[in-house]
């Protein structure tokens, strides 16, 4: 009976991961045809407004990781529950990938409209400080005292380091900064984003969400089949 | 100009362009300007293409390289199973 109930959530999962894969595959299609060729040029920006709709998305979700990254930590340090530190892990993993992305995407906006690839502004100051949050908790995973204290380690750099995130956020608001102000969302200023714009914005940030909800899960996965190996390989050195 | 990035153009928003006029730390504003004049000439394409390029580029390698570890990993936990189930039954 536990068979096939392991069985039938097997075959659920991988129903479930495919359709995310053929989703996400379509979403891309869709979210390109609006980017290029949909959307109208802005007046002011030119051709080069066009990376917005792939900067933000990224953005959002290299915030949204490390707020996951912290609520899966605080879970662990309460429950002990080693699948939240696994969850933290995975997630702190594509943070840091997104958190790349943010800098090197903004940066290549920044070339053409500013003239400069980087400025110690307060927007991209706080974001490269979300980066170095990334690397020093993966750096800790990677070479920290192993077990549960590097865990708790994690979970410690994790916690603090969300507070950067509301700080990115709002940056634009506590300080004179170069980077342009909100033009969707609860911050937006008034005026908004052209209909047209908005809408390849918005399918663009359900692109990546959804992007990123099937690459975290095949993450995850990944990550709990190397505890399981590590478990194996304990068992068999007591056997021997 | 490519065909398909040859759309009416419109004005996003004017926070778009951010507040840079105001800025003194930015560089210099001549180089600005200068930008601005490429803009509208459709010059950014390159800038365009690499953004492009980089996300999806990192995307697809980063996939590969998933399924790469997890086929790895499934066949070493596979061939564990099996170690520790000879050991167990001899």
């Amino acid at each position: 009976m536990s068979l096939i109930i392991k069985q039938h959530s097997k075959l659920t999962s991988q129903l479930v991961n495919w359709t995310l894969f053929i989703l996400s595959l379509a979403l891309i299609i869709i979210t390109l045809y609006l980017i290029f060729i949909n959307v109208p040029t802005d007046a002011n920006l030119g051709i080069s407004q066009r990376i917005f709709y792939i900067h933000v998305p990224i953005a959002w979700l290299g915030m949204i990781s490390i707020v996951v990254v912290a609520i899966a930590s605080a879970l662990y340090l309460w429950t002990k529950n080693n699948k939240w530190d696994d969850l933290a892990y995975s997630t702190a993993e594509y943070g840091m990938m997104f958190a790349t992305l943010i800098i090197v995407t903004g940066a290549v906006w920044a070339k053409p409209v500013w003239g400069v690839w980087w400025t110690w502004d307060s927007k991209l100051t706080t974001t490269l400080i979300l980066w170095f949050i990334y690397a020093s908790y993966l750096i800790l995973r990677a070479y920290g005292p192993k077990g549960i204290q590097q865990a708790r380690y994690a979970a410690i750099i994790a916690l603090i380091g969300a507070i950067d995130a509301p700080i990115i956020y709002l940056a634009t608001q506590w300080w004179r900064t170069a980077h342009p102000s909100y033009v969707v969302g609860p911050l937006e200023s008034s005026g908004g984003l052209d209909p047209q714009m908005r809408t390849a914005f918005l399918v663009s940030m359900i692109t990546f969400t959804v992007l990123y909800v099937f690459l975290l899960s095949n993450r995850y996965k990944i990550r709990r089949s190397e505890t399981e190996l590590d478990e194996l390989y304990q068992e068999v050195l007591i056997i021997e | 100009m490519p065909f398909f990035l040859d759309t009416q153009p419109v004005h996003a928003h004017n926070s778009m362009i951010n507040n840079i006029e105001n800025e003194s730390f930015a560089d210099p504003q001549q180089n600005v300007e200068n930008e601005s004049t490429d803009n509208e000439s459709g010059n950014n394409l390159g800038y365009v293409f690499a953004v492009f390029a980089i996300v999806w580029g990192l995307f697809f390698a980063f996939m590969i390289l998933l399924i790469r570890k997890q086929t790895h990993i499934s066949s070493e936990i596979a061939s564990l199973k099996q170690l520790l189930k000879k050991r167990e039954n001899p």
